[in-house]
C-alpha cells in the first residue's frame, strides 16, 4: 500500500502530499501518524497537495474542513492546491470554494464537470 | 429531550382541537357558522398542520394544508359557507383524527392515503373558484380517477398557485434541510452522493454545508459524520419524488423537505427543530436565495411573534433589521391572538396525571397526620393552640378541595362526542334522532371518564338502534316524528349518576322473560319486579334484536357495559315503561383519594362508611331485632339491615354497649347498617387494596387512623349486593 501521506519540512512549512482515497480508513490512519498537533503548536504552515486524491467522500471533506478550522483557530495557514478533479466536483457540489478559499486550477478536458454556480462568492 | 412526552402532548392537543372542530361542524347543521367559528376551526387545522410538520408527520401536513387552504377560503369569505361543506369538512376531521394518532406511530398505507385523496377531491371544488362550475363532474368523478390523482401534486400545485398570489411570504423552490446522522459512515453511507443524485431530478440553485458541529481538536472522529446542508433546489418534480433520494438515510437522519411556496413562517417551525440558532439559519437561507431581503424580515418577524407568544418578555434585540413601528404590530398581533385565546378558554397547563395523583395523595396524608394532630391538641387545655390547630384545619381543608379538582373534568366533553355518534347512527339508520344533554359540568375524575366512554358508547347506540323506533313507527303511535335520546349527569348522594334515556319502544318484559325461559336463564312466572327481568339483559350473549343491524345486535351485549361500570365500582339500573321508553341509569362512585366518612367500630375493629351515603344514625333496640326478617321500622317503613358484625368477625370489644343503626342510602334504595359504636365524621385517604384482594366485595379500601389503626372503608353498593346473593342463596337452600 503506498503510503497515505508524504511529508516535506521546511523552515516554514511543511508540504503534504496525499494520495489515494481520502474516505474513512484514509483518515482513520492519518490521525494516527499525524504531525498537526505538532504543526499547528509551532505555527508552521502546511501546504497540501490534493493532486493524487483519485477519490473523497463526506468523511473526506470533512477532514479538510477540519484543517481549515483548526489553521483558523491556531493561528496558521493551511493551503490545498493541485485539486484532483473528484476534489473539485465535492467542492462545486458543496459551495465551499470559497470557504477554502484556495486559487482553483480547472483543466480544459474538465472544465465541463464542474459549474461553481455558487459557494464561490466571498461572504464575510 | 424525550421526544415521546412532545408527541403525547401533540396528540392531546390535537384530540381537543378536532374534537372543538367536530362540535363546530355539527353546529353548523343547524346554523351556518359564525366568524368566530370559522376561525375556530381554521386555527385548529392550522395548530395541527404547525406541530405536525415539526415532528415530520408529512401525511397529516399534506392533508391539513388541503383542508387548511379551503377553510382560508372559507374564512376570507373567498367562498360561501355551504351545507355539502359540512359533510366534507366532518370527514376530513375523521380522516385527520386517524393521520395524527396513526402517524406517530409509523407510515400510513396507502389505502388510508387514497381516502385522503378522496376527500381531498371532494373539497376541490371549493378550492379552486374557476372549477366551482364543475362542481357536480368533479364530484362524480370515478373511483379511478381519485385513486389516480396524486394527492401531494396537488399540494404543490396550490402552493404554486399561493406563491404567484403572494411572492414575499413564501419561498421560491425546495427548501431541503438535511442533517445526516452522526454515525451514517459506519453504516457504509455517504450523504454527499445523496445530495449528487439530486442532480438527475432538477438543479441545485445553491447549497450551504454547515460545518459548525465538526470538532476543532483531537476529539476529531474520522468515523461519525458533523456536516449538515441547506439546499435551494429547483425542480418540476413533486415532493415524495425528491423525498424518496434520501430514502435509504432519511431513517437514520434529520431531512424536511418544505415546497415552493410554503409560506415563510414554516421556516420559523423549521428553524427552531435544527440545532443552529434560528438567526443564523434566517441568513444563511438568505444566502442561498430561499429568502429575499423582504421574506428575510416576515421571517424575523414570525420568529419573534412565536417568542411574543411564547414568553412574553423575550428582548426585542435579537430581531437585527426590523424598525420598531413592525415590531410594535408583531407584539400587538401577538397580544391580540393572546387574548383571543383567553376569550375562549382560560389558560391551561397540562401535568402528568401521576403527579397530581402523588399530590392528592401527600395532601391525604397530610390531613390523616393533621387530624390526629388535632385530635391530641384538643385534649391539652390550650385554647391558643387549639385556635390555631383549627385554622391550620381549614387551611387544610381547603388545600384538599382544589388538589382534589384539579383531577376533575366536566363530563360534558364526553358528551358531546355522542352528538357526532347520534348523527351518524341516525342517518345509517333512517331514523330522526335529536340528543339532549344536561349536566355537562358535573364533574368527574379524570381516570373514570376515560374508562366511561366505551359502556357510554355501547349505551347510546343501543337507544339509537333498539330503544328509538322507525320514524314511521312513531309516526303510527302518534309519537312526534323526531325521537329523542336524553344524556344525564348528576351527583348524588356521594357518587355520579349518569342517566341515558329514549322515548321509543320501551322493553318489553314479556319478550325478555321468556327469551331467558328459552335460554334456560330462569324458569316460571314473570316475576313482579322490573329489576329482576331486566338484569336478564345483561346476562353474556343476551340479546333480543331480531335482525343483525350495522349497529348493534351482534352479540355483544350489555354484559359487556356491566362488567366496565362493575370495574370502576359503580352499578347500573334499568327502568323501563312499554312505549313510553327506557332509561339506563349508571352509578360510580367518587373513587377519589380522600373521602369524607363516619367512622364506626364494631367488637375492636374501626370501619369507615362515605359520609354522603349515611342518612340518619339511631339506636337499635332490642325490641327492633327479629331474627326472622332482617326489617328495621322506621317512621313506617320497613328498612332492611345487616349486622356489620356478621360479614366482618372481629373480637368482641370488652364493654358491651348498646347497638346502633346507621341508616345509609345507595341510589334510591335504604339500608340499615348495626354497628357497635358511633365514633363520627372522619375525614380518611383512600389506601387502594392490594391487587390481592381486588375481587373482595364490600370493601373499597383501608385508611390508617390517627392512632395507627387500620380502619376498613365499606363499599356500601356491594355489601349488598352481597348480602342479597347470599339471602338468595338461603332461600333457594
Amino acid at each position: 500500500m503506498e503510503p497515505v501521506q508524504n511529508l516535506k519540512e521546511t523552515n516554514s512549512s511543511f508540504e503534504v502530499t496525499w494520495n489515494g482515497y481520502l474516505t474513512v480508513p484514509f483518515i482513520k490512519e492519518w490521525k494516527k501518524q499525524s504531525e498537526i498537533w505538532t504543526v499547528s503548536s509551532q505555527g508552521k504552515n502546511i501546504e497540501l497537495d490534493l493532486n493524487g486524491i483519485e477519490r473523497v467522500d463526506s468523511a473526506g471533506i470533512q477532514l479538510l474542513i477540519f484543517l481549515k478550522n483548526l489553521s483558523q483557530k491556531n493561528h496558521f495557514s493551511i493551503k490545498l492546491k493541485n485539486h484532483s478533479l473528484p476534489i473539485l466536483k465535492i467542492l462545486d457540489l458543496l459551495g465551499l470554494v470559497s470557504f477554502f478559499g484556495d486559487r482553483v486550477k480547472v483543466k480544459k478536458e474538465h472544465s465541463n464537470e464542474v459549474e461553481f454556480r455558487y459557494g464561490t462568492r466571498k461572504i464575510n | 429531550m424525550d421526544l415521546t412526552e412532545v408527541i403525547d402532548a401533540y396528540l392531546v392537543e390535537s384530540e381537543e382541537f378536532l374534537r372543538d372542530m367536530e362540535a363546530i361542524l355539527l353546529r353548523t347543521e343547524k346554523s351556518s357558522p359564525t366568524e368566530d367559528d370559522l376561525n375556530a376551526i381554521f386555527r385548529a387545522v392550522h395548530t395541527i398542520k404547525g406541530t405536525a410538520g415539526m415532528f415530520g408527520f408529512d401525511s397529516t401536513v399534506k392533508f391539513t394544508h388541503v383542508v387548511e387552504n379551503l377553510l382560508d377560503r372559507l374564512r376570507s369569505h373567498e367562498i360561501p359557507f355551504q351545507q355539502d361543506l359540512t359533510e366534507i369538512l366532518l370527514k376530513a376531521k375523521d380522516h385527520l383524527s386517524y393521520l395524527v394518532i396513526e402517524e406517530t406511530k409509523g407510515k400510513i398505507p396507502d389505502s388510508k392515503i387514497l381516502i385522503g385523496n378522496s376527500i381531498i377531491e371532494l373539497m376541490k371544488p371549493f378550492q379552486n373558484p374557476e372549477s366551482e362550475n364543475s362542481l357536480k363532474k368533479e364530484i362524480h368523478k370515478d373511483n379511478e380517477a381519485v385513486r389516480k390523482s396524486d394527492e401531494s401534486q396537488a399540494i404543490v400545485e396550490t402552493d404554486r398557485t399561493k406563491n404567484v398570489n403572494n411572492q414575499v411570504d413564501s419561498i421560491p423552490g425546495y427548501l431541503i434541510s438535511f442533517r445526516p446522522n452522526r454515525n451514517v459512515f459506519s453504516q457504509g453511507l455517504d450523504p454527499i452522493s445523496f445530495i449528487g443524485y439530486l442532480k438527475k431530478l432538477g438543479t441545485i440553485k445553491s447549497l450551504k454545508t454547515i460545518t459548525d458541529e465538526i470538532p476543532t481538536n483531537d476529539e476529531f472522529d474520522a468515523e461519525s459524520c458533523y456536516l449538515g446542508f441547506e439546499i435551494h433546489f429547483d425542480s418540476e418534480e413533486d415532493i415524495n419524488t425528491i423525498r424518496k433520494v434520501f430514502n435509504f438515510i432519511e431513517n437514520d437522519s434529520f431531512l424536511h423537505i418544505l415546497p415552493p411556496g410554503t409560506p415563510i413562517e414554516y421556516l420559523a417551525d423549521l428553524s427552531m427543530q435544527l440545532p443552529e440558532e434560528e438567526i443564523l439559519l434566517g441568513n444563511l437561507w438568505k444566502e442561498i436565495d430561499i429568502l429575499t431581503n423582504s421574506s428575510l424580515i416576515s421571517y424575523f418577524e414570525e420568529l419573534k411573534s412565536r417568542k411574543t407568544g411564547i414568553i412574553k418578555n423575550t428582548s426585542q434585540s435579537i430581531i437585527p433589521n426590523t424598525t420598531q413601528e413592525t415590531l410594535n404590530q408583531v407584539q400587538e398581533n401577538a397580544d391580540l391572538n393572546l387574548n383571543l385565546k383567553d376569550q375562549n378558554k382560560s389558560a391551561t397547563i397540562k401535568v402528568d396525571s401521576k403527579r397530581i395523583d402523588n399530590l392528592i395523595n401527600r395532601v391525604g396524608e397530610l390531613v390523616v397526620s393533621c387530624a390526629n394532630m388535632n385530635q391530641l391538641i384538643s385534649t391539652l387545655e390550650d385554647s391558643i393552640l387549639q385556635e390555631s390547630s383549627m385554622h391550620t384545619m381549614r387551611l387544610l381543608n381547603e388545600v384538599r378541595e382544589i388538589s382534589l379538582k384539579l383531577r376533575m373534568v366536566p363530563i360534558g366533553d364526553t358528551f358531546q362526542k355522542y352528538t357526532r355518534t347520534v348523527r351518524d347512527l341516525g342517518k345509517d339508520l333512517g331514523k330522526e334522532i335529536n340528543l339532549i344533554t344536561e349536566g355537562n359540568e358535573t364533574e368527574l375524575d379524570r381516570n373514570i371518564v376515560d374508562k366511561l366512554g366505551d359502556p357510554l358508547t355501547h349505551l347510546v347506540r343501543n337507544a339509537c338502534d333498539h330503544g328509538l323506533e322507525t320514524t314511521e313507527e312513531r309516526l303510527r303511535k302518534g309519537k312526534p316524528k323526531l325521537g329523542t335520546i336524553k344524556l344525564n349527569a348528576f351527583h348524588e348522594a356521594g357518587s355520579v349518576a349518569i342517566e341515558i334515556t329514549d322515548d321509543g319502544n320501551g322493553i318489553q318484559k314479556g319478550i325478555i322473560w321468556q327469551k331467558g325461559i328459552d335460554k334456560g336463564l330462569v324458569s316460571g312466572p314473570i316475576p313482579e319486579s322490573e329489576e329482576e327481568i331486566f338484569k336478564l339483559l345483561f346476562h353474556p350473549g343476551f340479546s333480543t334484536a331480531t335482525k343483525v343491524t350495522n349497529v348493534s345486535g351482534r352479540g355483544v351485549g350489555l354484559d359487556v357495559v356491566l362488567k366496565n361500570i362493575e370495574s370502576l365500582r359503580g352499578t347500573i339500573t334499568v327502568k323501563s315503561t312499554e312505549n313510553q321508553g327506557s332509561r339506563f341509569t349508571i352509578r360510580l362512585p367518587l373513587t377519589l383519594a380522600i373521602i369524607d366518612g363516619f367512622l364506626v367500630e364494631v367488637g375492636k375493629n374501626h370501619f369507615i362508611i362515605p359520609m354522603d351515603m349515611v342518612l340518619e344514625c339511631l339506636h337499635f333496640t332490642e325490641e327492633n331485632k327479629t331474627e326472622a326478617n332482617q326489617f328495621f321500622p322506621l317512621r313506617g317503613n320497613l328498612i332492611p339491615y345487616l349486622r356489620l358484625g356478621d360479614y366482618y368477625p372481629t373480637e368482641p370489644s370488652e364493654e358491651t354497649s348498646r347497638e346502633n343503626i346507621v341508616i345509609v342510602r345507595n341510589g334510591d334504595k335504604k339500608a340499615g347498617i348495626v354497628v357497635e359504636r358511633l365514633l363520627g365524621e372522619y375525614q380518611t385517604v383512600i389506601k387502594p387494596m392490594g391487587s390481592v384482594f381486588r375481587h373482595v366485595k364490600g370493601v373499597s379500601g383501608s385508611s390508617i387512623l390517627g392512632d395507627g389503626n387500620v380502619a376498613l372503608i365499606i363499599d356500601i353498593p356491594s355489601l349488598f349486593e352481597r348480602t342479597i346473593a347470599i339471602e338468595n342463596e338461603k332461600l333457594y337452600k
